[in-house]
């Protein structure tokens, strides 16, 4: 399954949930102390213990060294989720192993040697974890997997010693910060050990109304507890979105539509369009679409348009690089296209 | 609802974890929470990680989380596989090799306690290859067998060697097959 193709879950609430596994090899230091050629020798052996031993996998996976790849191929790549910025960025042998589906993505060298990230639409933390988990028990047949009974799996910041395991979910909560509410929970959800980002992760500002939510700590409670909590709390996190959104929408029905019609005029008629502005305007038509406002178009398809939208993926679309200018024509024009329009002559 | 802990001031921390199946709740006020080290977010979490609390004194710099006052400052420990001290970990919060663990462990510990959710991993353990231990069992068995053929030969005990030779012979066998693979 690919979290911005099918429909999820959830879907109304919750765009994609994503596990994050962080695994490192006993025989190197970690990646921030490696040189070249360990960097260059630990990618090799993981590289080769995950494609080397099963010829359907090698079928199912594509390499990328992340050296060889320019600008825009590499923030394409973070704008799909499929690597962190932090990968992108120019380092010691960074690569990635990517499944034909892009639900699963191995991080190499980045803060560790190994991150694994398995994604999907939707609520669906199991439907994650059992991708991750399954490529997890494939590398450790084949690698020194730097582990102790104390500790559990080392890492190199002790944050993710234990379990390795950040399991999370992009939460779209237009409601909640309509009504003002979001404030309080975002507060409240830090104070019960989960953690709020924006839609790219660490240190990003929300974008569209999208949150990241995510588990803080790894050590001390297993796999399955940590999921367990974080969902719940989720479950917890959807009602109280329906609700905002049904009781705005009952106090104030017309600005409610105002709100979400304008927006989708817009998506519809505009020539050009920065990405910000697409990915709050997208958020509109989003709600338009759970409240039955909007018809014609699927959650799966809005998430597919903002997956090949960012300035990055455009470009590449485009395949060759362009001005901010050109790409907001660009965009507009993908966006018309989708919902309806035709293109501008 | 009040606190459960001071039973003054109204609960405004909610907490409900499961651990090992049971599902735990707990209801405090600002003050207890912060009180039994439960941190209001994330931020003041990595502040007190990598900086420095209330007097003045990295979390680093005492042992067990008890503040070192009057105690001679303890050594810089180094970790004798990568070669990072102690202190280049607290200032750059990045741990230099797997071993580091081991050399540093007491440290880390009050680290644990204070960042994470126990000191003790309680999740999926590394999966040790079914294959590999399939093989050192046989290859441990094999070296038993040895020993007592050799015995047997030095005991003139000639029939049992045969057999005990025919036994070796059975176990190599699925060994050498699946090396191929």
């Amino acid at each position: 399954m690919t979290w911005y193709i099918d429909k999820g879950p959830e879907s109304d609430v919750i765009v994609s949930s994503r596990i994050r596994l962080a695994r490192n090899l006993t025989q190197f230091p970690f990646p921030h102390r490696m040189d070249n050629q360990q960097a260059k020798q630990a990618a090799d052996e993981i590289v080769d213990a995950f494609l080397n031993h099963d010829e359907k996998q090698r079928h199912d996976f594509l390499t990328l060294d992340l050296e060889t790849l320019n600008e825009i191929d590499r923030m394409a790549l973070v704008e799909k989720h499929l690597v962190s910025e932090d990968l992108a960025r120019v380092g010691k042998n960074h690569r990635v192993i990517i499944s034909r589906d892009e639900s699963l993505s191995i991080m190499i060298n980045e803060e560790d040697h190994i991150r694994i990230q398995a994604m999907q639409a939707g609520l669906d933390l199991e439907g994650a974890f059992a991708l991750a988990s399954g490529a997890s028990r494939q590398l450790e047949d084949n690698l020194n997997i730097a582990y102790s009974e104390q500790f559990g799996f080392l890492t190199a910041c002790p944050t993710n010693t234990g379990t390795g395991m950040r399991a999370s979910a992009m939460a779209h909560l237009p409601g909640l910060v309509m009504t003002g509410k979001i404030r309080t929970i975002v507060d409240s959800l830090s104070k019960m050990s989960f953690a709020v980002r924006g839609y790219h992760g660490e240190g990003s500002k929300s974008q569209g109304n999208v949150f990241q939510i995510s588990n803080q700590l790894t050590l001390g409670l297993s796999e399955e507890d940590l999921i367990n909590d974080l969902k719940r709390m989720l479950n917890q996190l959807i009602e109280q979105e329906r609700k905002a959104r049904r009781a705005i929408y009952r106090s104030r029905p017309v600005f409610v539509e105002d709100k979400i019609m304008r927006s989708y005029g817009v998506l519809l008629k505009a020539r050009q369009m920065a990405n910000d502005e697409a990915l709050n305007l997208l958020s509109d038509l989003r709600l338009g679409l759970a409240l039955g406002l909007i018809h014609g178009i699927s959650e799966s398809e809005v998430n597919r348009l903002i997956a090949s939208i960012g300035p990055a993926s455009i470009q590449k679309t485009h395949g060759q690089p362009m001005t901010p200018e050109e790409r907001d024509i660009a965009r507009a024009t993908a966006i018309r296209n989708l919902l309806g329009e035709q293109p501008a002559n | 609802m009040l606190c459960e802990r001071c039973k003054q001031r109204e609960a405004t921390i909610h907490l409900s974890q499961t651990h090992q199946g049971q599902t735990v709740e707990q209801h405090l006020c600002d003050v207890c929470a912060k009180e039994i080290g439960l941190e209001p977010n994330l931020e003041s979490v990595f502040d007190n990680f990598f900086g420095q609390s209330m007097f003045g004194q990295s979390i680093f710099n005492t042992t067990g989380g008890i503040p070192a006052f009057g105690q001679s400052v303890p050594r810089n420990v180094v970790c004798p596989t990568c070669g990072l001290t102690f202190d280049e970990f607290r200032s750059s919060g990045l741990l230099g090799c797997s071993h580091c663990y081991e050399a540093f462990a007491d440290r880390l510990e009050p680290v644990f306690r204070r960042v994470q959710g126990g000191t003790r991993h309680v999740g999926h353990k590394l999966q040790e290859s079914p294959d590999l231990q399939e093989k050192q069992k046989r290859l441990s068995q094999i070296a038993d067998l040895r020993k007592a053929l050799a015995k047997a030969v030095k005991d003139e005990q000639y029939e049992q060697a045969a057999q005990l030779r025919d036994e070796i012979r059975n176990i190599e066998k699925p060994i050498e097959g699946g090396a191929e693979t």
